[in-house]
């Protein structure tokens, strides 16, 4: 009873014209959309995978070959995965790109259908999020990258700002999928001001690659 | 009017016109105009009618101070002339006159205010109480300032920020930018707000020069270059202070003009540290008709020359009582004003300079005398002055009187900082006797006048936030406190001063058209604080926020020693302290939402979506408001229902058991791997909060789901009932992971089976059995529930897959009539299998037991007591509650009672909490929770609903369920 044409459905469509796309792992993932222009960019990483993590203490629950978080709001990068803490003994795995499988135990969930996961990219990122949370997400004298969780455009999200430098602004951003539609709105309306564009993952992965790149947590 | 284009302080482009509409009139206006001072610049004197006695009211202050210079603009009543820029093309009115502001038929009210005394509204008109119904229509329609319609949508674009800072600054003259400056240096990210359209304030414009010869204008550009060269202070301008609030929230609102994407926008900080350097305004001099046109304040004449270029008037009579107004009164004669008279409340301590200025200009200075009557029907054609005694008196004519007692300190924000405030005898002020942690004030509100010291103030200010945030700056502080010191202090204020003359018509508050008379018959009622005198004589009360009367209230009062307290007390202060439209603080008004991953398969299929809690959910698919089609669909052959919205969790760990044995209701050590368990949460109180199925997924793991209402608190709910027990579990929502197909009817099973491998007969899945199997190598969880009565399968499906497996199901039951249904027949459904709905069967006194599911309660939990099990116990057998019962129409062709009609005798015995006609049954049916008195089956209800006339509907208690009471359809 098997179709050969299954594919996922992202919990959103950013307004855009779609140039190229890539299936994985039955979603339709967008590399690139047309006229992306030079930033900033909201780019849908819902396809990406992302796994809650629970328990005490919480180091034991991330596989071995993984960095630890210390502390709630840290955030650890090791390749293509990112690690964040939530709280003493939650955490929460992403995987991007074609970064391998990792396995975790019983006390791992995946959450990636549970969420949407988008990323604002680029120059104005933070003039855009100032427009839609209270959360001070640069803070002076904290490291990045770093999570925050609180409302963004009214609605309970996670947030990791991994870069502030100019031009390489960069923050992912998850909530409940449900709120997909009304997210990305709210995100292309607060953006409109400043020539947000939809972006493909080849975008973000080629940011990613910059920022993460030499990143230390000395 | 010729502009004085040539000054150094213009806000103006005098070559870039903007053209607008005042009534009929097409008037031209320059870039940098506010709709004020271009109806000025345009000869317009009357710029509308007061509130109650439709007085002639003019340009007074420019800052917004009284609801003088509120106008129409572009169809938006109530706006504030002084504070809005001109654009062009702009469609200006006035309000509250007809047919204009010039002639104004309802003028005749000033010769009626004797009829309207304080306490108007509580005392005439109400004897006999019917005459008050009778009078509220004409004096709504005769009062009042501009018309709002109910209907009326506020137009223009709204947005918000949310800006971080470590320091926010109010107020961005001197003594703010010279706040901000110091918090910058030390790398603080400052917000820093101005609610004019530039920073300067009270120096901005002046071309006095400060101590080291600078002019005051040149230094303050000075400093707001700094500024705004920071990269670390934000500037709004034209960003008022809506409030302040404790922990540093600062509220506000900003003015937009091209190329701002707004029109305004609401403004959100919470910093650190905040500093008032809201400056001082100027107290009003009281005198008869002190509010007619052609009377303004000092602030007001001076910054309309050197701001806006516009002479104030051809020939002016000054009666002040502070520095500034000497030095208004020598600027504009040397702009080309004729001063005929400069009338000076203090005897001693003038500038000597300024005194010296005005000599030399052979301008008359008459120390220690006041005007008392300004004279002119619609505008000031001449004033009367007296001396200090009353005896001498002079009269003058002239076009202009500019009137002004002294400063007002702008303390709102402290005050709503929470700063106490005491009345200063030297300065004459209301001043913070002490401040708030990380609130600091600075500046000219704390009676410094000289701009040094009030840069200065500003600067120590600034470093005290810095010192708040961790930074020591100790020595620092200590330099500005010496360097303060060696300024000159804080000036000597102007006492009290009340012009003699009957106070008839010396307005105290011009947006209430209150006046000195009006605070004397409030005493004369007894009323002796300045707060309760503000409510009787509605003193205060109006747009202006307090503005003009603030001051002169409690001086007053106290000056009349009918006050107990024996010190001036201040009124309350308020947000806003400036008002603005609601439709700003709705900002960009986000409505967010949830959608199921169907959605828009829903919106294709014809779903009418309605917005339910968070959710958008379809109610139908037809246009059948009772959706018989799709009833009948589920009860003969196949229907699809998208609940979605359930919420589902995981819970695992080694204590998961006894988390779930803790706000269940049942016993969850019996939860088997293949089954699926119907269970109900309460609260303390033994009421019900929820219900849902649990099942088993593995070791210590289970998988439930709760109502769609419950879903967003089911984790803290959980989280809080096992808070002190330290038991080792996780719990991840799930609401949003699994989209969930409701296949419900005999011929679920067909389709069901024409997807999957899986064997779904009724020997291997069962009702209320729990598998998991895949559609199309998809893995879903199904659970055999029956909520609407019929053989049914509750599909949890990975949710972006969920179009996936339901056009599958769709295309599979294509030849057995599948379709889908939405909340109204699944509403009726249900019913008719006498099935609650938390929230819809219940309330918030509602128990396990009187919904009839006490048998869910499992009375012996030995290691995790549950939650609401006392009660439970104590509410099991109580008379005299609520019952949950089933009822037919007497007549069954009756119109359906309503949801919510209530059940009666001779009191209220119920109410009907559903009722639907059933298109199975063929007749309506009910439930209702009723008094435990009536709930036998054979008891008459009577119903009541509205407009019935006293024609109560006859209904009678039935045996539950109404359709399949032995339950062979769920279990074929």
């Amino acid at each position: 009873m098997k179709s050969d044409n299954r594919l996922r459905q992202s919990p959103v469509q950013l307004p855009g014209r779609v140039l190229r796309t890539r299936v994985r792992d039955h979603w339709p993932v967008v590399c690139a959309y047309a006229d992306e222009g030079d930033g900033p960019w909201l780019v849908d990483l819902s396809h990406c995978h992302r796994i809650d993590l629970q328990g005490k203490p919480l180091g034991a629950m991330i596989p071995e070959s993984l960095p630890e978080p210390e502390a709630p709001g840290d955030v650890r990068i090791q390749d293509m995965t990112m690690i964040t803490r939530m709280g003493t003994a939650q955490g929460c795995l992403w995987r991007f790109g074609q970064a391998p499988a990792v396995t975790v135990g019983v006390n791992g969930t995946a959450i990636t259908e549970a969420t949407l996961a988008l990323a604002i990219l680029g120059r104005h990122t933070f003039a855009i999020a100032e427009k839609l949370s209270s959360l001070d997400l640069r803070a002076p004298g904290r490291r990045l990258p770093r999570l925050h969780q609180g409302p963004f455009a009214r609605v309970p999200c996670q947030i990791v700002v991994l870069d502030a430098v100019p031009g390489r602004e960069m923050l992912l951003l998850s909530c409940s999928r449900g709120y997909g539609r009304d997210m990305v709105g709210a995100i292309t309306h607060a953006g409109a001001e400043f020539n947000l564009r939809p972006a493909g993952e080849d975008r973000f992965m080629g940011m990613w690659e910059t920022v993460t790149r030499g990143l230390s947590y000395e | 009017m010729i502009r004085l284009n040539h000054l150094p302080t213009l806000r103006i482009k005098p070559g870039a016109p903007r053209s607008f509409r005042y009534g009929r009139r097409r008037l031209q206006g320059v870039d940098g105009d506010t709709v004020a001072t271009a109806l000025f610049a345009n000869g317009v004197r009357v710029f509308g009618r007061s509130l109650k006695y439709h007085r002639p009211r003019g340009l007074y202050s420019l800052d917004g101070e009284s609801s003088n210079t509120l106008v129409n603009v572009d169809g938006v009543p109530n706006v504030c002339a002084e504070t809005t820029l001109l654009a062009e093309g702009m469609r200006v009115s006035s309000q509250n006159a007809f047919p204009g502001p010039d002639f104004d038929l309802l003028g005749f009210m000033d010769a009626l205010s004797w009829a309207m005394p304080a306490g108007f509204y509580y005392r005439v008109l109400h004897k006999p109480a019917r005459l008050w119904p009778l009078a509220v229509p004409f004096i709504r329609k005769m009062a009042g300032v501009g018309t709002l319609s109910a209907d009326f949508q506020a137009p223009g674009r709204r947005d918000e920020i949310y800006p971080a800072a470590d320091v926010c600054v109010i107020g961005a003259g001197v003594a703010g930018m010279s706040a901000a400056l110091a918090a910058a240096e030390a790398g603080l990210r400052v917000v820093l707000f101005e609610s004019r359209p530039w920073p300067g304030g009270a120096f901005e414009y002046r071309p006095g020069t400060a101590r080291d010869g600078v002019a005051y204008y040149r230094k303050t550009a000075e400093l707001a270059a700094a500024v705004q060269a920071s990269p670390h202070i934000r500037l709004f301008l034209n960003a008022p202070v809506i409030g302040v609030y404790s922990d540093g929230l600062v509220t506000a609102f900003q003015r937009g003009r091209p190329p701002h994407p707004f029109d305004e926008r609401y403004i959100e900080v919470r910093a650190a540290s905040v500093v008032a350097a809201t400056g001082c305004s100027e107290r009003p001099l009281l005198f008869d008709h002190n509010e007619r046109p052609g009377v303004m304040q000092a602030g007001c004449a001076h910054r309309l020359a050197r701001t806006w270029g516009i002479l104030p008037g051809r020939t002016a009579v000054f009666s002040v009582g502070h520095d500034l107004g000497l030095e208004a009164a020598v600027d504009l004669f040397d702009l080309g004003v004729e001063i005929a008279a400069v009338a000076e409340l203090r005897q001693d301590g003038l500038d000597r300079a300024l005194v010296d200025a005005l000599a030399q200009r052979r301008i008359p200075l008459l120390r220690g005398w006041s005007v008392t009557k300004a004279h002119g029907r619609h505008r000031v054609t001449r004033v009367t002055l007296a001396g200090p005694n009353g005896r001498f008196r002079k009269t003058i004519d002239c076009d202009l009187l500019v009137a002004s007692a002294g400063f007002t300190p702008v303390t709102g924000p402290l005050t709503l900082a929470g700063a106490r405030l005491a009345f200063d005898a030297h300065t004459g002020f209301f001043l913070p006797a002490s401040l708030p942690p990380r609130v600091h004030a600075a500046g000219r509100l704390t009676g410094r006048q000289d701009w040094h010291a009030v840069a200065v103030s500003g600067r120590l200010a600034g470093l005290s936030a810095v010192h708040d945030s961790g930074i020591d700056r100790t020595a620092a502080i200590g330099e500005s406190i010496d360097e303060l010191a060696s300024l000159p202090g804080p000036a000597r204020g102007t006492q009290f001063v009340l012009a003699p003359g009957s106070g008839k018509k010396a307005f105290i508050c011009f947006d209430e058209d209150a006046t000195v008379k009006n605070v004397d018959q409030a005493m004369d009622k007894g009323f002796d604080v300045p707060e309760l005198i503000k409510r009787f004589a509605s003193v205060g009360t109006g747009p202006g926020q307090g503005g003009i009367p603030g001051h002169n209230l409690p001086l007053y009062v106290h000056q009349s020693g009918a006050s107990p307290d024996g010190h001036p007390r201040p009124t309350t202060v308020r947000v806003p302290l400036t008002p603005t439209f609601l439709a700003t603080y709705a900002g960009t008004r986000l409505d967010m939402s949830k959608r199921t991953p169907l959605h828009a398969l829903q919106v294709a299929d014809g779903g009418r979506m309605e917005r339910l809690g968070v959710w958008h959910r379809a109610r139908r698919f037809s246009e059948d408001e009772r959706s018989r089609e799709e009833i009948l669909a589920v009860r003969t052959a196949v229907g699809m229902l998208d609940a979605s919205t359930l919420g589902k969790f995981r819970i695992f760990g080694p204590d998961a058991v006894k988390v779930l044995d803790r706000v269940y209701v049942g016993d969850m050590t019996r939860v088997p791997r293949t089954r699926a368990k119907y269970s109900a949460m309460c609260n303390e109180d033994g009421c019900l909060a929820d219900d849902g199925v649990i099942v088993c997924t593995g070791d210590n793991d289970y998988y439930f789901t709760t109502s769609t209402g419950r879903a967003g608190m089911t984790v803290e709910w959980i989280r809080y009932h096992t808070r002190f027990d330290d038991w080792d579990f996780g719990i991840v929502n799930l609401t949003d992971a699994y989209g969930v197909i409701n296949l419900a009817g005999p011929e679920a099973r067909t389709v069901l089976q024409r997807v999957t491998d899986a064997d779904v007969s009724n020997e291997a899945f069962p009702y209320m059995g729990y598998r998991e199997f895949a559609v199309d190598e998809i893995p879903v969880r199904a659970m055999r529930l029956g909520f609407v009565g019929e053989l049914s399968f509750e599909l949890h499906v990975p949710a972006s897959w969920m179009v996936h497996v339901w056009n599958r199901l769709m295309a599979a039951g294509g030849d057995l009539g599948i379709r889908p249904f939405g909340l109204e027949a699944q509403n009726t459904l249900r019913l008719e299998k006498c099935h609650v709905i938390i929230g819809s069967e219940s309330e918030q006194r509602t128990t396990l037991h009187d919904v009839g599911l006490g048998f869910l309660w499992h009375r012996d939990k030995p290691w995790a007591k549950t939650v609401g099990d006392t009660a439970l116990r104590q509410t099991e057998h109580q008379p005299g509650r609520l019952k949950l019962v089933g009822f037919r129409m007497a007549d069954p062709t009756a119109p359906l009672p309503g949801d919510g009609s209530v059940i009666v005798d001779r009191r209220i015995r119920g109410y009907v909490c559903t009722a639907r006609y059933s298109f199975t049954l063929k007749e309506p049916v009910g439930l209702a929770l009723v008094d435990d008195a009536l709930s036998a089956e054979g008891s008459s209800l009577a119903i009541h609903e509205d407009g019935c006339g006293g024609r109560l509907a006859r209904a009678v208690v039935t045996e539950t369920p109404f359709y399949d009471p032995e339950g062979l359809r769920l279990r074929m």
